[in-house]
């Protein structure tokens, strides 16, 4: 069982910010972290980011350097209070994926993709303390300094989600209402940390959807006729992992053509056809091909 | 006496005449038997009323031929009530 060592570091400018009492909003800028396992350096935002990892023993400590630009009220308003900024959680722990995905107040943030280790989510933990704060309207705290930095062992869930078209095979990503999604998880994770039995819900654009199959290591979904939004996401949500709710990928999604009869309409000068398109049915106004009329031949 | 038909002559075809309203460009174009050859007249630019009916020059020696009048772009329309076609024979018929 490898030991792991954690050393997370955002850049210089990295800062946690939020804004207690009635706004309560929270914002970052420019979180763009290195995060190395065992001083091996992994990389962030490009393919092969493990999703998340699962700590099976020790105490993982997320250190905050606070620094007031304005008070809060009790009892979380002095500086004192908060100063350690320390969050520890005891393993077993899921530093899961995370996209920012779980709605408001949190921004939907898709990037950087693959996803980021949900930390985030964790530090708003903290932040919720903030939110409990009354009569602060005006009052923000920035953090900065952020790091994780602890020992225990690991696993890392290094798995890959995968979208296919199970009706169409051919078209991975290219689908019609009707088709059915599948999502695989290569290679299985752990059982009680990111395997899709933990999912509770699948939704796409936000919409739930009915799971028709759901396996460790797969999940499957029907696109209802009615779902009309051109590139909508799919995003599973699993309350013990991945923070609640994680972006599997895009598709699109292609009406087909509507079929009809053809009528006569007088006066009409062309012949409208009707086209499946991303955005429902469309028509198109096309000449009819070279109308002609001939004389019978003059000469004998 | 009814005036004697054609019977195998060859023809001069100099010119058409029709009465045509419509929009868009009509295209008229003459054609030998089996479209073997062939004659494109010039466009006639139409409107949905007309006082005139242009001549309109042709040059083209068959035996026998007709005219084919059509329209190539979306939302054209063209209605030709008459037609002349003036001819002139110019040889007894094709030696073998």
């Amino acid at each position: 069982m490898p030991t792991y060592n954690i050393h997370w570091v955002p850049d210089n400018t990295s800062e946690f910010e939020v804004f207690g009492g009635n706004s309560k909003t929270r914002t970052w800028r420019n979180f763009v972290s290195s995060l190395t396992v065992n001083s091996v350096p992994v990389p962030i935002g490009v393919p092969g980011l493990p999703i998340g990892f699962h700590t099976l023993t020790g105490i993982v400590s997320i250190n905050l350097t606070p620094i007031f630009r304005n008070g809060f009220n009790p009892p979380y308003g002095t500086q004192s209070s908060i100063a350690s900024g320390v969050l520890t959680y005891n393993s077993p722990f899921n530093l899961d994926a995370f996209t920012f995905l779980s709605g408001a107040p949190f921004p939907i943030q898709y990037n950087p993709n693959p996803l980021l280790i949900s930390v985030f989510y964790e530090v708003f933990t903290l932040v919720g303390l903030i939110n409990n704060s009354t009569n602060s309207a005006s009052s923000s705290l920035v953090w900065s300094g952020m790091s994780i930095d602890t020992n225990g062992t690991y696993d890392i869930i290094s798995s890959v989600w995968v979208i296919n078209n199970l009706t169409h095979p051919n078209n991975s990503k290219l689908f019609s209402p009707g088709d059915t999604v599948q999502i695989t998880t290569n290679p299985p994770p752990p059982p009680n940390t990111y395997d899709f039995t933990q999912v509770t819900q699948i939704r796409l654009n936000g919409d739930t959807m009915i799971i028709t199959l759901q396996t460790q290591d797969e999940i499957q979904f029907i696109i209802p006729p009615d779902k009309d939004d051109p590139n909508p996401p799919i995003t599973l949500l699993n309350p013990a992992s991945f923070s609640g709710e994680a972006l599997v990928g895009f598709i699109s999604i292609v009406r087909g053509a509507a079929s009809g009869i053809y009528t006569i309409t007088p006066g009409k000068t062309n012949d409208t056809l009707y086209i499946g398109s991303q955005s429902g049915n469309q028509t198109t106004d096309n000449k009819i091909p070279d109308p002609f009329a001939k004389t019978g031949f003059i000469g004998g | 006496m009814a005036k004697k038909g054609f019977v195998g002559e060859v023809l001069h075809f100099g010119s058409v005449r029709f009465r045509v309203t419509g929009s868009g460009n009509l295209r008229s174009t003459l054609h030998s038997l089996d479209d073997i050859t062939s004659d494109i007249l010039p466009n006639i630019v139409m409107a949905n009323a007309t006082n005139t009916e242009p001549l309109i020059l042709a040059n083209f020696t068959e035996q026998r031929a007709y005219l084919e009048f059509k329209t190539t772009a979306i939302n054209e329309t063209f209605s030709i009530d008459k037609i002349v076609i003036f001819i002139k024979p110019v040889a007894t018929g094709y030696p073998q």
